[in-house]
């Protein structure tokens, strides 16, 4: 392991614990990133890893302040939170979030649920509006950075090895072995899923906007109870953890390379 | 086919739209700036959902595990998730970006919910 992916490592562990206000940093590639999922947020390093470059922090705010500026400048105001620290793990939502019994009893699967526009009322600004923040960002000199061939190039070979990890993940004894708990558990609650996730997308209301009814309570109390009896989060996410680490070490040249024609260093 | 690519490829160049991870479409003109679009098919065929907040459930506009390409003409980046409620993994967008065509890198006919923030333009 080189020394700038030890020190990407390690900021991303400290970075990790940032959200849950929890968790302590420790050695790379074990379990030590957090031990508390309790929130169902999951420090993924390979997402830490790529996030943890402060070039990636320093490129954001460059864009930003050029566009905040080009914007006020073309008369419009842009109330948009500036890229932080704090703000970094904004579209994260967790791999698989907690629902409580209570929850499920009262609410069937809707805490789970985040903001939604679903696509019908969007709150788009003004055309005129858009099309400014648009060639606003476009001309941001840090934006065009991201844009390099080399970047590109090294980016779409590193999905590859993260396409043929996702495959590998999918097949894990590890994870099988979980899976098999969690059908186990559905089944004899009466319902047929192989995953939490595929339990979800079969069981879950197509549409928010209809009342709680029966059928959804007692989805959602058996997808909280089997959730809570086999332990899923609390056992997965140190599994899904201890894979990406060990695909970040065996990556590190190539993502040292990747983040290199990006931010340069 | 190709022709078409190639010519679809220099309009969204035109308009400024770049390659999430590489090449180009075709409905373009329906994904309207200020919004990210998904296609049924590959290099933006087939019609499309769009959005410009979190979808929770494709699932709700029988877009399911269908999604080919993705636009985002949008100034922020979108995470597209296998799973509803932005569950499982993901693939990010980066603002006026696209893929053309999720086969691949894996992600073909497996997208179920996104996640769109306001805040980062481009993906780590």
């Amino acid at each position: 392991m080189t020394s700038r992916t030890l020190d990407l490592l390690l900021v991303a562990s400290v970075m990790i614990a940032l959200p849950a206000c929890s968790g302590t940093a420790g050695t790379p590639g074990t379990s030590t990133f957090s031990t508390d999922y309790s929130s169902g947020y999951l420090g993924s390093p390979i997402d830490a890893v790529l996030q943890a470059d402060g070039g990636y922090l320093a490129q954001e705010q460059a864009i930003y302040d050029f566009r905040k500026s080009c914007m006020q400048d073309a008369g419009f105001e842009f109330n948009a939170p500036r890229p932080s620290v704090e703000n970094l793990f904004e579209d994260r939502s967790p791999r698989l979030k907690p629902l409580l019994i209570d929850d499920a009893t009262s609410d069937g699967f809707r805490s789970l649920m985040t903001p939604s526009d679903e696509g019908t009322q969007p709150s788009v600004q003004s055309v005129e509006y858009e099309a400014n923040l648009k060639s606003c960002t476009l001309a941001a000199p840090a934006f065009q950075a991201v844009q390099s061939e080399e970047y590109a190039a090294f980016r779409r070979k590193f999905f590859e090895k993260y396409y043929a990890f996702e495959a590998r993940y999918k097949a894990d004894k590890d994870v099988a072995a979980l899976n098999k708990e969690w059908s186990s558990c559905a089944s004899e609650a009466g319902y047929e899923s192989d995953s939490p996730g595929e339990f979800l997308d079969k069981y879950s209301p197509s549409d928010s906007a209809l009342p709680v009814i029966e059928t959804e309570r007692s989805a959602a109390i058996a997808y909280a109870s089997c959730l809570k009896s086999v332990g899923y989060i609390e056992r997965e996410a140190p599994i899904r953890r201890q894979r990406e680490a060990a695909f970040v070490t065996e990556n590190e040249e190539l993502i040292h390379e990747m983040l290199a024609a990006r931010y340069g260093g | 086919m190709r022709k078409v690519i190639v010519g679809v490829a220099f309009m969204l160049g035109a308009l400024g739209i770049s390659p999430g991870l590489q090449t180009a479409s075709a409905d373009i003109q329906d994904c309207a700036t200020g919004y990210y679009c998904h296609y049924r098919d590959a290099y933006w065929y087939g019609g499309h959902i769009n959005g410009t907040g979190n979808i929770n459930q494709f699932s709700t506009y029988g877009f399911n595990d269908v999604t080919s390409s993705i636009i985002d003409d949008r100034a922020f980046r979108v995470f597209s998730y296998v799973d509803s409620f932005q569950g499982g993994s993901s693939i990010c967008t980066s603002a006026y970006h696209f893929e053309s065509n999720l086969a691949d890198i894996g992600f073909n006919d497996r997208i179920s919910s996104t996640a769109a923030g306001s805040t980062y333009s481009t993906c780590p």
